[in-house]
Formats: C-alpha cells, structure tokens, sequence
C-alpha cells in the first residue's frame, strides 16, 4: 500500500530542489537587469512554498517501500515537468501554454527539442533556468534528492530500484548506496572539465556553462540559434563531440577509466562495440557526403562526426543542415537516434546495450533452432545475462517500437507529414531531440499544432521514465 | 520538526499568505510597468511624434513661404517664412524635453543643423534683391538640398518614435500578461495548497479524533489502557497520554474505595 503522505513529502523535496535552481536563476536575471526576474522569482517561491509545505506536517520516514519509490519517481519527473514550465509561461514571448510545457518536458529529459523560432532574444537568466533544467534532468532528479537525503538504507535502495534500472546496475562493480556518489563525481566532474575547456576555446562563461550543462547531460539545448554552427570552431567541436561521447558511456566505466580501474570503457566489449558502431557510422556517411559532393573529404568528416555523435548519444547539438544530406545518410541517422547511447550514461532511448543484447538473443534463439539441447548464454562483459532480465529486455524493446509506432500515427493523423510524424517520434521518446523533415537539425517543433506538442511531450517522458516504470505504475494503480 | 499542531496551522497559513502576498508585489510591479510604458508611449513619444510632425509640416511651409517670395508675394512669403521658423524651433525644442531613446539626442542635433543649415540658405535668398530668374537658380543650388536633408532628419526622429511606440505597445500587452500570469498561477496554487491542507487536516486532527472516539466508545476498565493507535507527537498524542493518566488516577481511586 502507497503511504501518500510519505509520497507528498518526497515530490516537496524534489519541489525544494528546483526552487534551489529557480532562485539561482533570478540572481542571474536580477545581476543583468532582466525583465524574466519577476517570473524567476515567482516561480522560486511558490515552488518553495508547496516544497516545504508538507515537511511541516509529514514527520521523518525511515523507510520507504519500491512501490512508493516507484510512485515518487514517476509523479517526481510529472511534477516536475510542470513547475519547470511556470517562468515560460509567466514570462509569455513565445511560450504558450503547449510550447512551454513542451520546452520543460524537453529539457528535463533530457531531450533538447525547442519550440522557439529565436532562442537568442531570451533574457540571460531564463537561457539559464532552461540549461538548469537539462542539468536537474541529466541525472534524474531522484538522484540528485538522493544526493541530499540522509543515507536511510530503506529509502535509498527503493529509489535506486526505481530510478536505475537492472541492467545499468551491472556495470557498477560497487554497493549501490556508493553508485549515486559515483555517478554524481562523473557528472559534475565532467560538466567542470568541458565548461574550463569551452572558456579557453573562446566561448563566454555563461555559453561555455549552459553548453556544457546540454552536453553531458546529452540534452543540446543551445544559447544559439544556429547551435553550435554558431561558433564555426573546429576545436569547440572537437571538445563537444568527445564529452557527448563519453556521457553516453555507462558513468560507471566513466568513473573506472578516470581512477584507472582495470575494467572501463576501453575493455568493457559493449562499449567497444558502441564505439565501433559509432566509428562505422560516420565513416559511411562521411563517404557518401564525400562522393555525393556535398562537401570535401575533411568537411565531410568534420560534419559526418559531429551529427552520427550528437544522435548516437542522444545530445542533438547542432553543426549541419541534416535534412539535406542523402537518404542512406538520414536512415543511418535514424537508426543512431533509435539505437541511442548506453544504460548508466544521461542518454535516454532503448539504449546500445539493450540492442547488443537483442542480437546476441536472436542468435541465441537461432542456435537453439539448430541444437534444441545446447545450453547457450547472453552475456554481458562475462556476466551472464539471466532469462528473466532477457525476456525484460525483449518486452522492453517491443514496447518502445509499439510507442512509437502509435505515436508516428496519431501524428499523421493530425496531417504531419509521414517524415516528420516519424522523426519527430523517434527523436522524442529517444530523448534525442533534433529529427529531420519539417522537425530537422535547424528547424523546431513551433509549427507542429498543440496536440501534437502534448503527445510528444508525453512520449519523451516515457522515454525518460523507460517506459516500464509507467506501465508498472498504471497496473499498480489498476490492481488497487 | 514541528511538533505542535497549532504551530503546524500557523506555518502553513502563513506560506499561503506569504505565497498571495509574493503574487500581489509580483503583479503590482508588472501594472507599474504596465504604467510607465503607458505613459512612455502617450507623454513622450507621441509628444515627440507631434513635434516632429510639426517640424514637417512648418519645414513645407516655409519652403512655399520661400517659393511665394520668389513668385513675387514677397511680404506674405517673408511672414510665412518667419511664423514657420518660429514653429520649428519650437517643436524642436519640444522634442528635446522628450527624449527617450538614446539615439535620440544625435537626431534631433542632426535636425537643428540641417535646418540651420537651409534656414540660412533661406535667409540668404529673401536677404538678395528680388530677380526672379536669379533666385530660382540660387533655390536649386543653396536651398533645395539642404531643405531635403532637414526633411530626412526630420523622418528620422519621426519613425524612431513610432518603431518606440510600437516596442512599447508590445510591451504592455507581455507586462498585462506578466502582470495577470501571477494571479492565475496563485489562484491554482491556492487550489492545490487548499487541497493539500485538507488531506492533512483529515489526516491530523480528523482522523485522530475519531480514532480517539472510537477508542474511548469501546473502552472498558479491564483494558488497562487506552490504545488510540496515535503515532504523531503532537497535542492528540498529549491528550492520549492524560487520558490514560486519568484512566490509572480513577482506577487507583475505585481500588482505594474498594479497599
């Protein structure tokens, strides 16, 4: 049974943790004189208020149970979604009530998808609550609270269950209760170490912070219209490209090959796969835009790079007009934006280790055809892979297809063209955020009407929350 | 960790206070700002919109105040000349004292030498003996050019002030919104907050209440104690606990009196 008054003091704490970003954000706004520092403000102290109002009442929890951790975590992320669009839409400009929810859900999970036809006219302060917004998200604002709970075993191993899923756990060679320690050093390790870099390649402070939030986050909301084309730098690229790659890595093998562990991402095989899988993808594409003539060897690589990285891990940073590129290009773009990064890493989607499972199942399976009494196993870097966890992996993945399958209709069904219905479903649930057609790398979601933005606002979340955890969630309701 | 009841009450009332409160200052300062743009656009730059369309209008007239004078109505030429370069400076002067855009200041010096400029010119031509051949070439080579420019400065100044009065009427309608968005999001907040409070209330003072009740219809002596199954440290738990003490007082006095 879901205690709900140990449910409301827990989304109170989540409601504080925003508030905290929210008031950062009108210091911002308040430092340049903005005309968003009313609506930052505002903001922080009704979300204030309704974070604190049910720890005046509820007393202290010692333990709560999975299925109150899996309530908080799917209400968390709802809720949130909700309170992050408040200053947008008491701001007003372009952010009506669908674009604002729209542009919230985008950014905390993760997804970079903007309704904004100019980002620049946007005042410092609400530029910045926007990135915050990819930064809470990155690593789920369940963990962050962890991060600030008090370590009550009960209470942190049921949010643990229900934030990080099975699959991700195995990677992590610790206890769990040192895994959001881990993943927290990774993050923000990470986050310092591109925003230094980002400043001595030329970008202001605030760009080089905001950017770096969007990247490690693999969000790609940018301060720029033109996304990082803006810039025209090779080097700022450069840098982008390698912190994408590296935060859509297990944060787990991130953190043993920066303490110099024998197992990490250099000698885990499904993260050589993915970075094989990645390297074949830009050299392929590379190729074609070379002989296709649409830019020289070295461009082409530069381009090629760039975007097969940026959709690979989910970040959806910006160097090219993609929408132009040959077909052979865009389908081996879709298939990045369907496969996305790996489990542990900020990237949403099905994720490449659920993918390099599922083909290790199928030949499984077709063995089996062949020798009905061999005994085969899916293993996952020696570990093998158990049939209850298989079978997850292979209803997970139906789900994910059957989502957006029903997504691409109902959009198609309100008159978006076949292209952009699909690219811009896939984009959403894989928290990618750039598709092409009318949704391309340049191009918005604005056009789209708001239907449109509600259900898409709708799929990343079920991106974000991996699907499962909603279903778990509406069949425990329904079973009550 | 707030164990009184009453304190939980007055906390609580006073975050929805402080919460209405903050959405009042909110919405003020954006009907504040509502009122200076307000006053921007009618005060200063419709005033400069007037001046300049003043200026305009006496530049025309006293280019036809020139043009009368070397027709040859050179009195009624002369005096049209003098009323407009009254209202000239005037206007210019008007739109001195209304400056709100920072590029202002820079147009309206660039008014006032273009049209000391063709004044002079001007003054040159009427300052000649009257020949009209003579003054209709000094006209195209001294005044025409000097009287177009003023004219252009002139426009400028002018559609700076209307592009300002639009920004400006752009403004007020965001700050309406800003201003009435506060109130909207408080009044669902409050719903929410309101919504919220009686779940607690029935949880903390309904709820124990009754259990209370329950407890005390279906007591008897042989009990020993009363059990209301109150878990909260607040003054229901106090009120269990001197029930229960005045339970053992009068059971201790009923022994003494069987005793």
């Amino acid at each position: 049974m879901v205690r709900y008054r140990v449910v409301i003091k827990y989304l109170g704490y989540i409601l504080l943790f925003n508030a905290l970003f929210l008031f950062i954000a009108a210091m911002i706004s308040f430092a340049h004189q903005e005309n968003s520092l009313n609506a930052l403000l505002f903001s922080a102290v009704v979300t204030a208020i309704m974070g604190s109002f049910p720890q005046i009442f509820v007393e202290k929890i010692e333990e709560i149970s999975f299925y109150e951790g899996l309530t908080i975590s799917v209400l968390g992320w709802i809720l949130t979604c909700v309170v992050g669009m408040t200053p947008y839409i008491i701001w007003g400009g372009e952010f009506t009530l669908a674009n604002a929810l729209f542009e919230s859900v985008s950014g905390y999970t993760t997804t970079g998808s903007s309704t904004l036809t100019n980002v620049e006219i946007l005042p410092k302060g609400l530029l910045f609550w926007r990135s915050s917004t990819t930064f809470i998200g990155g690593v789920g604002i369940i963990l962050f609270v962890l991060l600030v709970l008090p370590e009550k075993k009960g209470v942190q191993s049921s949010f643990y269950r229900s934030e990080v899923s099975d699959l991700s756990k195995m990677s992590f060679r610790t206890r769990s209760r040192h895994i959001v320690r881990i993943i927290a050093t990774v993050y923000f390790s990470l986050i310092i170490a591109e925003t230094i870099l980002l400043k001595i390649l030329g970008m202001s402070f605030f760009d080089a912070i905001c950017h770096s939030f969007s990247t490690i986050a693999t969000a790609g909301f940018s301060t720029r219209n033109l996304s990082i084309a803006s810039y025209n730098n090779i080097w700022i690229e450069i840098v982008i490209m390698i912190f994408m790659l590296v935060s859509s890595m297990h944060f787990g093998l991130v953190y043993a090959t920066m303490t110099r562990q024998k197992f990490n991402i250099f000698t885990s095989r499904p993260t050589r796969a993915y970075m094989g899988v990645i390297v074949a993808g830009i050299l392929l594409v590379t190729l074609q835009l070379t002989h296709e003539k649409f830019f020289g060897f070295g461009e082409s690589l530069r381009y090629a790079s760039f975007q097969v990285i940026s959709l690979a891990s989910t970040t959806g940073l910006v160097t090219a007009d993609t929408s132009v590129w040959p077909v052979f290009s865009i389908i081996l773009l879709c298939y990045f934006t369907i496969q996305c990064g790996m489990v542990g890493s900020t990237a949403g989607g099905i994720k490449f280790d659920r993918i390099y499972l599922f083909f290790q199942s199928v030949s499984k399976q077709l063995k089996l055809i062949l020798h009905p009494n061999g005994v085969y196993a899916v293993k996952m870097d020696k570990q093998v892979i158990e049939q209850d966890l298989e079978l997850q992996i292979m209803v997970f993945i139906l789900l994910y297809i059957v989502t957006f399958t029903i997504t691409t209709l109902l959009l198609a069904a309100m008159g978006i063209d076949g292209m952009t219905a699909f690219s811009a479903s896939i984009a959403t649930i894989g928290n990618v955020g750039p598709g092409f057609g009318e949704v391309s790398s340049f191009g918005n979601f604005a056009h789209l009407p708001d239907a449109a933005k509600y259900l898409l606002s709708a799929n990343m979340l079920l991106g974000r929350l991996e699907i499962m955890n909603v279903f778990a969630l509406f069949m425990m309701a329904g079973r009550k | 960790m707030i164990r009184s009841l009453q304190n939980k009450m007055v906390l609580s009332l006073f975050l929805l206070i402080l919460m209405l409160l903050a959405a009042a200052v909110i919405s003020t300062l954006e009907f504040r700002k509502i009122g200076e743009s307000v006053d921007r656009v009618l005060t200063n730059n419709y005033r400069s919109i007037e001046a300049a369309k003043k200026m305009t209008d006496a530049l025309e007239r006293e280019n036809s105040g020139l043009l009368l004078w070397m027709i040859g109505d050179r009195d009624a030429g002369l005096d049209t000349i003098l009323s407009s370069h009254t209202i000239i400076r005037n206007a210019i002067r008007e739109a001195k004292k209304n400056i709100t855009e920072a590029d202002a200041p820079r147009l309206i010096s660039n008014i006032t030498e273009a049209y000391g400029h063709y004044h002079a010119s001007v003054l040159a031509i009427t300052g000649n003996e009257w020949i009209p051949e003579d003054a209709k070439e000094q006209y195209d080579r001294e005044a025409q050019e000097p009287f177009f420019r003023a004219k252009k400065a002139v426009n400028k100044l002018m559609m700076l002030n209307q592009e300002q009065t639009y920004r400006q009427s752009c403004s007020i309608q965001e700050s309406s919104r800003r201003a009435m968005m506060p109130a909207f999001v408080s009044i669902v907040v409050a719903v929410l907050f309101s919504l919220l409070l009686y779940y607690f209330i029935r949880l903390y003072f309904i709820r124990p209440v009754q259990h209370l009740t329950e407890s005390i219809r279906e007591y008897y002596p042989e009990k020993g104690r009363l059990d209301a199954g109150i878990v909260s440290r607040d003054e229901f738990k106090s009120l269990e606990e001197e029930m229960n003490k005045l339970i053992s007082r009068l059971l201790h006095k009923r022994e003494q009196n069987n005793e």
